[in-house]
C-alpha cells in the first residue's frame, strides 16, 4: 500500500510539472481542475500524444489538448501570428517530451517511459489501462486534459 | 582482428615503396633540369659565337696609379681574329668563353670563374686577338691580387638587368692584375671588350635540353614498372587478399601471378587462407543459426567484434561491438542491478572465486529489460545471461575474456507470470465466489447498484465541481458515500471491496485533516475511485455468471435473508471487538419497499447495528459489573403505527449515549456548544457532525460519519430519526417512515 501511495504522489509530480510547463513557457500559469475517472466518453481533443510507461506499473499518459491552446501557445512562444500545421504537432510534441523528461527522473528506475507518440484525431487501440484518471488542464480559458491510465 | 600484423606491415612497406618511387622521380626531375639548363647555355653559347663582332683591343702594360695608357688601339676585322685564344673553344686560358656567365660588370671579374649563374640573357666578352699569353710567358694569372674593380666601372655602361633591344654593343674595359716572375705586378688592361645580348633561340634551346632528361625518365620510368610488376604488385596482391579474406570467402588464390620466393609466399598464405577460410565459414554457421545471443567481453567489458545473429536481434540494436556492457546494461535494467553484475563481472575476472559457486550468484539469471528501439519507444524483454570464463589459447594463467550468452526468456516468462495471474485470478475469482454464494442474490445485486451508484455518483461530483467551490464539503460527501459502501460490503462479507473501501476511507480521512485543499490532492480519490471500480467490475462479472444459476428469491425470503444477515453481522461484528451480543428480530414485520428504499433502508440497519455493537454494548466484563448478562442484547423491531406509517425501532442494552464524551469531544472540535444541545435532539444533530466519533475501534465504525449518513437516507426516504437514550442502560433509534407518502411520491 505505501508504495501505491508513494506511486500516487510521483503521478502528482508529473501533473504539477505539466502545469508548470505553462508557466514556465509562457509566463502565464496554468491551473490544475478536479480530476476525475474517465467513463466511456470521448476525450481525444484536436491534438494529443501519448508517453508509453512500463514497470512496476504499466499502462500511458496522455496529453490532449484543443487546437486554440496548441495555437495560443505557439503564437506566444515562436511570437508568429499565423502557425503552420506543423508547428502546431510539434508543439503538442514538445509539451508531451517535456512532461515525459520531467517523468523521467521523477518516476526513477522503476517505471520505463517511452519517447511520445503524436496523435491526431481518434486513437485506436488506445493503451490507456482503464479505468484512466482525466486530470483537466486550464489555461488562458482553454481546456486540456492530462489522462493517466496506469494499471 | 583490425590489428592484425598482416595490415599493419604491409601499410608500413607500401608507404616505403610509395617514397622511394617519389624520391627517384624526384632525382630524375632534378636531373633533367640540371641538363636542361646546361643545354640551353651551351646552345645559346653556340649562337653567340656565331655572331661575334669585335669591335677593338686594347691593352695597358703597366699599372700606373691607376692611370692606363692606351698603348694599342686598333680595328680587327673577323678575320683576324680566327684563331685568337679567346676566340676558340675552351683553350683561352685568360678568359674561357664557357665560364663567363655573370652578367653584372661588377661581378665580372669573379664571375669569370665562377660557375653560378642563370640568365635569360647572355653577353659575351671578346679579347683581344693579338695578345695570348702562354705558360710560359713571364705574367700568369695571379690569384692573389685583387682586382680593381675601379677601373672596370671606369667605363661600365651596362646595366642590370640589362634591357634586350636589337644587338645593343657596350665597350667595357676589364683589367686583369698580372704578376712577373719577379714578383712585379702588372695591370694588364685586358682586350677592349665588346659585351653583346642575344636572344637565346628557346626552341633549339628546349630540344636540346629535352632529349636526355626524356630518355632518362623513360628509362627510369620502364625499370620502375618492371620492379612493381615483378615484385610490388605480387606483394601487394597477397596482401590485399589478406584484407579480402576478413571480408569475403570468394577469393581466389590462383588468380595472383607470381614466381620463385614470391610464389612460395603465395602458397603458403593460400594454404593458411583456406584453412582460416573453413574456420571462419563454420563459425559464421554458427553464430547465424544458434538459438542465444553469444559474444565475449574483454576485462574492460567491452563487447568484442564476434556476436551471434541472435544477439543484435535480442538487444534490439546492430552497434554492440566495442560497446561497454556496462553501459549497455546502464540503458536497460535498474541501477540497483546495474551495479551488481559490474560487481559481478569483476569476480568474474578476478578469477579469485570457483566458477560454478560464482554462475549462481548470477544477479542476470532473468532480469525484466527495457530496451530502447531505433525508431523511438522501447519494448520489454525478459533475459537471461549466462558467464562463463573464456580461458586464454595464447595465455593459459591471464583470463583475457569472458563468454556472454544471452536468451529471450520473455515467452516464457509471459505464459508463467499468466499462469500464476490465472491461479491467482482463479483463486481470487474462487473465493469471491465462495463469498458471494453466502450472500442472497438480491442482496448482491441490491449491494452492487448501491455501489456502483456511489461510485458514479462520486465521479459525478468530482467532475461537477470547480475549482472555487467548497473543497471540503466534496470530500465529505465522498467520505459519506464510501464509508456506507464499506459498511455494506462488510455486512455481506466482500472483503476485498471492504478493504479498497477502508484504504479510500484513509486516504480521504487525511484530505479532511487539511485546512486547505488542492484539486491535485483529489488525484488520490480518483486513484481509490479506480480501485473500488475494478472491485466492482470483478463482482458485477461473476454475479451475472451467477444469476444465470440462481432462481428468484420470493419477497418473503428476502426479508427473512436479510434479518439473517442483521444476525450475523451483530454476531462478527461482536466477536471482532471481543463482546458478545445476539439481535432479536421476533417482533420485525416485513415492509412495504421499493428497491431503492430497500437499499436505504438495509445501510440505515446496517450503520445503526454496527453503532450498536461498537458504541453501545459494553465489554462482558464491564456488563458483569453493572449486573447484566455477559452477552449483550439488541432488537429490531417494526410495526405499522397507522396506516401507511411505520415505525421501526433498533435499541441496545448497552451503555447508552455518553453525552460527556461527545460534549468534550464537540468542544475539542471547536463545535459550539449552548444549553439545549444537550437534550436529545440536539444530541442527534451533534452525533450527525461529520468526522465526530468516540469509537477507538475505527475498522467496524469509529468513522464518525455514520449517524449523518444515516440521518440523511431516513429524510430521504421521506422519514425522520429520533433517539432516546438513557445512560449506563439503553440506547433507542426510532425511524418513522410514511411509506404512503413514499411510495406514491
Amino acid at each position: 500500500m505505501a508504495s501505491m501511495q508513494t506511486h500516487h504522489e510521483d503521478l502528482k509530480v508529473i501533473v504539477d510539472n505539466t502545469i508548470n510547463y505553462f508557466e514556465e513557457v509562457c509566463g502565464t500559469p496554468a491551473e490544475c481542475g478536479i480530476p476525475y475517472l474517465m467513463n466511456q466518453e470521448k476525450v481525444l481533443m484536436d491534438y494529443s500524444a501519448i508517453i508509453g510507461i512500463s514497470g512496476i506499473r504499466r499502462g500511458a499518459l496522455l496529453f490532449t489538448a484543443p487546437r486554440p491552446l496548441i495555437r495560443e501557445l505557439v503564437e506566444i512562444i515562436t511570437a508568429s501570428d499565423s502557425p503552420e500545421e506543423q508547428d502546431l504537432q510539434d508543439m503538442v510534441g514538445e509539451v508531451a517530451n517535456t512532461i515525459a523528461g520531467n517523468a523521467r527522473p521523477v518516476l526513477g528506475s522503476e517505471f520505463m517511459i517511452s519517447v511520445p507518440v503524436i496523435i491526431r484525431g481518434e486513437l485506436l487501440g488506445m493503451q490507456l489501462a482503464q479505468p484512466a484518471s482525466i486530470v483537466p488542464i486550464n489555461w488562458n480559458a482553454h481546456q486540456a486534459f492530462l489522462i493517466i491510465g496506469l494499471e | 582482428m583490425d590489428k592484425s600484423p598482416v595490415k599493419g606491415s604491409s601499410g608500413v612497406f607500401r608507404t616505403q615503396i610509395r617514397l622511394l618511387i617519389l624520391a627517384a622521380i624526384l632525382v630524375q626531375f632534378l636531373v633533367a633540369i640540371f641538363i636542361f639548363a646546361r643545354a640551353v647555355q651551351e646552345k645559346e653559347y653556340q649562337n653567340l659565337r656565331d655572331q661575334l663582332t669585335i669591335q677593338g683591343i686594347g691593352f695597358i702594360h703597366e699599372l700606373d696609379d691607376l692611370n692606363l695608357s692606351v698603348i694599342h688601339d686598333r680595328e680587327l676585322s673577323r678575320g683576324e681574329l680566327t684563331g685568337h685564344p679567346l676566340y676558340q673553344e675552351s683553350t683561352n686560358r685568360l678568359l674561357e668563353f664557357s665560364e663567363v656567365f655573370s652578367i653584372d660588370p661588377s661581378l665580372l671579374y669573379t664571375m669569370v670563374r665562377s660557375r653560378d649563374g642563370e640568365h635569360d640573357y647572355y653577353f659575351i666578352l671578346i679579347g683581344d686577338g693579338t695578345y695570348s699569353l702562354q705558360k710560359d710567358d713571364p705574367f700568369y694569372l695571379s690569384e692573389e691580387v685583387q682586382p680593381y674593380f675601379d677601373l672596370a666601372y671606369e667605363t661600365g655602361e651596362i646595366q642590370y638587368p640589362p634591357v634586350y633591344t636589337d644587338s645593343i654593343g657596350k665597350w667595357l674595359t676589364v683589367v686583369l692584375p698580372m704578376k712577373d716572375a719577379d714578383g712585379n705586378v702588372y695591370a694588364i688592361h685586358e682586350p677592349v671588350l665588346r659585351v653583346e645580348f642575344v636572344d637565346a633561340l628557346v626552341w633549339e634551346a628546349v630540344w636540346n635540353a629535352i632529349q636526355w632528361p626524356l630518355a632518362i625518365l623513360l628509362i627510369g620510368l620502364i625499370a620502375i614498372s618492371a620492379l612493381l610488376n615483378r615484385v610490388f604488385r605480387p606483394f601487394n596482391d597477397i596482401v590485399q587478399l589478406f584484407r579480402k579474406s576478413r571480408a569475403q570467402d570468394d577469393i581466389d588464390m590462383s588468380s595472383i601471378k607470381a614466381t620463385g620466393e614470391f610464389e612460395e609466399l603465395r602458397k603458403s598464405l593460400s594454404f593458411y587462407i583456406d584453412a582460416s577460410r573453413s574456420a571462419k565459414r563454420e563459425t559464421q554457421e554458427i553464430l547465424q543459426n544458434v538459438q542465444q545471443g553469444l559474444f565475449l567481453l574483454s576485462s574492460d567489458l567491452t563487447i568484442g567484434e564476434i556476436q551471434s545473429t541472435q544477439t543484435r536481434k535480442i538487444f534490439e540494436t546492430t552497434k554492440l561491438t566495442g560497446i561497454h556492457f556496462d553501459a549497455l546494461l546502464k540503458q536497460f535494467v535498474v541501477p540497483k542491478l546495474h551495479e551488481a553484475i559490474v560487481d559481478f563481472l569483476d569476480l568474474m575476472f578476478s578469477g579469485t572465486i570457483d566458477e560454478s559457486t560464482l554462475r549462481d550468484l548470477n544477479p542476470l539469471k532473468e532480469v525484466e529489460c527495457h530496451l530502447p528501439l531505433d525508431q523511438g519507444g522501447f519494448v520489454t524483454k525478459h533475459l537471461s545471461f549466462e558467464f562463463y570464463r573464456a580461458q586464454s589459447l595464447a595465455n593459459d594463467s591471464e583470463l583475457e575474456y569472458v563468454m556472454v550468452t544471452v536468451q529471450d526468456v520473455s515467452e516464457e516468462v509471459r505464459l508463467a507470470e499468466e499462469l500464476a495471474q490465472r491461479k491467482e485470478a482463479e483463486q481470487n475469482q474462487m473465493e469471491l465466489l465462495m463469498d458471494i454464494l453466502k450472500v442472497e442474490p438480491s442482496a448482491l445485486n441490491d449491494f452492487f447498484a448501491d455501489a456502483q451508484e456511489a461510485s458514479d455518483e462520486i465521479n459525478v461530483r468530482l467532475r461537477g465541481t470547480k475549482n472555487d467551490d467548497n473543497l471540503h464539503t466534496l470530500v465529505n460527501d465522498i467520505f459519506r458515500l464510501v464509508h456506507s459502501v464499506r459498511g455494506h460490503a462488510s455486512m455481506l462479507g466482500l472483503p476485498n471491496i471492504e478493504q479498497a473501501s477502508l484504504e479510500f476511507e484513509e486516504s480521504l480521512a487525511e484530505l479532511r485533516e487539511r485546512s486547505e485543499l488542492n484539486p491535485r490532492d483529489f488525484l488520490d480519490i480518483t486513484f481509490h475511485l479506480e480501485e473500488v471500480s475494478r472491485h466492482l467490475k470483478q463482482l458485477e462479472e461473476i454475479t451475472d455468471r451467477l444469476s444465470r444459476f440462481r432462481p428468484q428469491t420470493p419477497q418473503q425470503d428476502i426479508t427473512q435473508s436479510l434479518l439473517d444477515t442483521f444476525k450475523s453481522l451483530v454476531k462478527d461484528t461482536a466477536a471482532q471487538l471481543d463482546k458478545e451480543a445476539s439481535l432479536d428480530t421476533s417482533d420485525f414485520k416485513a415492509i412495504p419497499l421499493s428497491d431503492t428504499q430497500r437499499r436505504f433502508f438495509r445501510e440505515i440497519v446496517i450503520q445503526l447495528l454496527r453503532n450498536a455493537v461498537s458504541h453501545g454494548i459494553e465489554l462482558p466484563g464491564e456488563r458483569e459489573v453493572s449486573n447484566k448478562s455477559s452477552s449483550g442484547s439488541i432488537r429490531l423491531s417494526s410495526q405499522e403505527i397507522s396506516p401507511g406509517q411505520w415505525e421501526v425501532i433498533i435499541r441496545d442494552d448497552g451503555r447508552g449515549i455518553q453525552r460527556e464524551r461527545l460534549l468534550e469531544e464537540a468542544q475539542e472540535r471547536g463545535l459550539e456548544l449552548s444549553n439545549q444541545d444537550r437534550d436529545s435532539d440536539n444530541l442527534l444533530k451533534l452525533m450527525s457532525t461529520p468526522g465526530l466519533s468516540t469509537a477507538e475501534n475505527v475498522d467496524i465504525s469509529g468513522r464518525g460519519v455514520g449517524m449523518d449518513i444515516i440521518n440523511q437516507r431516513v429524510i430521504e426516504m421521506g422519514g425522520s430519526l429520533e433517539v432516546f437514550s438513557d445512560e449506563g442502560h439503553f440506547t433507542e433509534f426510532r425511524i418513522t417512515l410514511n411509506q404512503e407518502l413514499s411510495l406514491s411520491s
